[in-house]
């Protein structure tokens, strides 16, 4: 689980995965796309995320492919949110953004 | 064309065996699979019927591979809403890789059509079985989600 929080501590990875959400079965071109980074450093990335098991490459015909793999999510979704109440966390999470919202205005 | 699919992998501490037992068999799969039991006799070809308590099929496809305990293959069809029954059946394909005294599985739903109304909705599904699947296996109990049998007060 530590190499899921890691992966995940990354702004880039975590827009990556995003765009697998929307998307799944990228190849690392259509993942560098609309990305001012070099392929090297996308690859870098994918290679952290697939490491930690959140991203899963196959190889369809003489692409590889990447899915995003929602089961180490899932994983930590029950390990910490279901455990604890959700009913409390959303309170929090309610009381979290009014308060932000105050800060902003002031 | 890309046809869509998921893909869903997960490490279960467990033999390949009792994977395999736990995914083919319905003794197993109504404590983990919202409660619905498969029947099948696994031979391609053969049937593959997912079956609630009282008796309606929810799901059913064909068996178009069985190795066990490495690799089972079969089309999947939604009986329960006319319009996902409409759709062209779809593949499921679970992949068992022995791993020291754990396996890895993998899942694989693929074969839609692009404007496939199954495939949007079933991702999450997929991981709570899954999720639920590894947790009766590794702890002798399924997960507290609703629909499966010791989870009531998850249903609420």
């Amino acid at each position: 689980m530590n190499e899921v929080f890691r992966a995940l501590a990354d702004r880039t990875r975590r827009a990556m995965l995003d765009k697998l959400f929307k998307k799944q079965g990228l190849t690392l071109a259509e993942l560098c796309e609309g990305r001012p980074m070099s392929r090297q450093a996308v690859s870098k990335h994918l290679a952290i995320l697939e490491d930690a098991g959140l991203v899963v490459a196959v190889w369809r015909g003489r692409e590889k492919r990447h899915f995003l793999n929602p089961m180490p999510v899932q994983e930590i979704s029950e390990r910490w949110i279901a455990k604890y109440a959700r009913e409390k966390l959303q309170a929090v999470s309610s009381l979290k953004r009014a308060l932000e919202e105050t800060s902003e205005k002031t | 064309m890309k046809k869509p699919e998921h893909i869903y992998e997960t490490y279960i501490r467990a033999s390949a065996e009792s994977l395999w037992e736990a995914i083919t068999s319905a003794e197993f799969t109504r404590q983990y699979w919202h409660r619905m039991a498969v029947d099948s006799d696994w031979q391609p070809g053969a049937k593959v019927r997912f079956r609630y308590e009282d008796g309606r099929v929810g799901c059913e496809g064909e068996v178009l591979e069985c190795d066990p305990p490495r690799r089972l293959v079969y089309t999947w069809r939604f009986l329960f809403d006319d319009a996902l029954a409409a759709e062209r059946p779809s593949t499921v394909s679970f992949e068992i890789t022995q791993l020291g005294d754990s396996c890895r599985l993998r899942l694989t739903h693929g074969d839609f059509d692009p404007d496939s109304k199954v495939f949007p909705m079933i991702s999450d599904g997929w991981a709570e079985v899954i999720s639920s699947l590894k947790s009766l296996l590794e702890t002798g109990r399924p997960l507290a989600i609703a629909g499966n049998p010791a989870s009531e007060r998850g249903a609420a």
